[in-house]
C-alpha cells in the first residue's frame, strides 16, 4: 500500500497517491508553499496518481497531466500536479475560473489585477507586500461564484470571490530598474531559492493568504504597461472584458461554460482599464481600491 | 444558385452590449462577433444567400464602403462554416 496526500480544499480534500509520491516531496513546498497537505493511508483510488516516470493520471483518466515526456525533476512534476489540483478545483465547482491575476486583499474585499505574462502582475504584487498589503496571490487565482450550494459558501456569502493558490511569489531576474528600494530590499531578503533567471521568495504568512483563503471578489483591473503613461483608471464595457478575459482565465470544461461563467462574471463584479508606467504607481492605485 | 447558410441550432450564443459570443456545439474557441458579424448573425436566423447578406449589410452600414462590407461578410462566412457555427442549407432567398 501507498501513502498518500490529501489537500484540503472548500469542497473536501483532493487526493494524491501513487508509486511516485515521492518526487513532489521536494518541489510543491517550493512552488506550492501556502498548501498544507495532509498525509493519509491510500484505502481507495487517490483522485490523481502520480507514477515513478512522473506522469500524472486523473482517477478514471487515461490521459496524462501536462504530459511532455518522463522527469524526475522537483519542479516539473510539482508544476504538473499543481495544474492538476487546480483544475480539479475549478472543476468541482458550477461557477468557476482560473484568473491569470494577483489579488489584493481589504477589508471584506478583494481587487484582482489581471494581465498575461509580462503585463506586471509579479512586480506589483511584490510592491503591494513591501508595503504590507496582503494578497491571495501574484500570478494566479481561482475566481468562483458562490450561491449557497457548494460547501464552503455560506461563509464566503453570495456572489463572487476570489481564492488563493498558495503559490510562492516569484521573479525575474535581475529586478526592473523602476522597483522601489523598499520592494527591492524585500524581494532580496525573501528569496529561497534561484532557479534559471527567476528567483522564488519565501512564504510570509503575514502578507501572503493560504492556499483556500478566500474574499469578496469587488472589482477586477485589467493591467496595461505602457513605456510613457500617465497613470489612469478607466472603466471597461462588459464586452471589450469578456474580449480581454478570455485569454486570461481557464476552464477546464467545455468552452460553452467557459462564456457563460464569464459573461455572468463581468456583468456582476466592475472591470477597469488600470494604464501605468511604474509598478510601484500601480501598486498605489491598486491600494486606493480596498 | 447560390448557397444558402443559416445557423447551427446547436450553437451557443450569448449577446453582450450589441456584441455576440459564440460557442460551437461540443466546445472548440469562444468566438467574437463586432458590429457586422453580429449583423450577419442576426440575419442568419432564416436561410440567407451571400449576396442577400451584403446588399443588407450595405444598407445598414453607410459608412463603412461597400467593396469592405463584401470583402467582410465573404471571409466571415468562410470563418463561421469552418468553426461550425453556421451551416450551408442549400439555395437561398437570392
Amino acid at each position: 500500500m501507498h501513502r498518500a496526500e490529501g489537500f484540503p480544499t472548500p469542497n473536501g480534500p483532493v487526493t494524491v497517491g501513487g508509486p511516485g509520491l515521492s518526487l513532489i516531496a521536494e518541489g510543491m513546498p517550493l512552488l506550492v508553499p501556502g498548501w498544507t497537505p495532509q498525509s493519509l493511508s491510500e484505502s481507495a483510488a487517490p483522485d490523481f496518481e502520480i507514477f515513478e516516470t512522473g506522469e500524472i493520471l486523473e482517477n478514471g483518466s487515461e490521459v496524462p497531466i501536462e504530459w511532455d515526456g518522463p522527469s524526475d525533476d522537483p519542479l516539473v512534476v510539482a508544476y504538473r500536479l499543481a495544474t492538476a489540483l487546480f483544475g480539479a478545483l475549478v472543476h468541482r465547482r458550477k461557477s468557476a475560473l482560473i484568473l491569470d491575476a494577483g489579488v489584493l486583499i481589504g477589508k471584506a474585499q478583494a481587487i484582482a489585477f489581471v494581465g498575461d505574462s509580462g503585463a506586471g502582475k509579479s512586480s506589483i504584487a511584490l510592491h503591494l507586500t513591501a508595503d504590507g498589503h496582503r494578497i491571495l496571490g501574484d500570478d494566479r487565482v481561482i475566481a468562483f461564484e458562490a450561491d449557497g450550494a457548494d460547501g464552503d459558501d455560506q461563509s464566503n456569502g453570495p456572489g463572487w470571490h476570489a481564492m488563493a493558490l498558495g503559490l510562492a511569489q516569484k521573479l525575474r531576474l535581475p529586478l526592473p530598474v523602476d522597483f522601489s528600494p523598499a520592494a527591492r530590499d524585500h524581494c532580496e531578503a525573501r528569496i529561497a531559492q534561484h532557479i534559471a533567471d527567476s528567483a522564488f521568495l519565501a512564504w510570509d504568512p503575514k502578507t501572503q493568504a493560504r492556499f483556500g483563503e478566500a474574499a469578496p471578489l469587488t472589482g477586477i483591473v485589467l493591467l496595461s504597461r505602457q513605456p510613457k503613461s500617465a497613470l489612469a483608471l478607466e472603466a471597461v464595457g462588459q464586452s471589450e472584458a469578456i474580449r480581454s478575459l478570455i485569454g486570461l482565465t481557464g476552464d477546464p470544461g467545455p468552452a460553452t461554460g467557459h462564456l457563460s461563467t464569464l459573461t455572468r462574471l463581468v456583468a456582476a463584479v466592475p472591470i477597469q482599464r488600470l494604464r501605468y508606467t511604474a509598478s510601484a504607481d500601480a501598486a498605489d492605485a491598486l491600494s486606493r481600491l480596498v | 444558385m447560390q448557397a444558402a447558410y443559416r445557423r447551427n441550432p446547436t450553437t451557443h450564443m450569448s449577446e453582450v452590449e450589441g456584441d455576440i459570443f459564440l460557442v460551437p456545439d461540443g466546445g472548440g474557441e469562444i468566438f467574437y462577433l463586432g458590429d457586422v458579424g453580429a449583423g450577419v448573425w442576426r440575419l442568419l436566423d432564416q436561410e440567407r444567400d451571400a449576396s442577400a447578406l451584403r446588399e443588407i449589410l450595405i444598407d445598414a452600414f453607410p459608412y463603412i464602403p461597400a467593396e469592405q462590407i463584401a470583402k467582410d461578410v465573404d471571409q466571415l462566412l468562410a470563418d463561421l462554416i469552418a468553426a461550425e457555427l453556421i451551416s450551408v442549407v442549400g439555395s437561398g432567398d437570392g
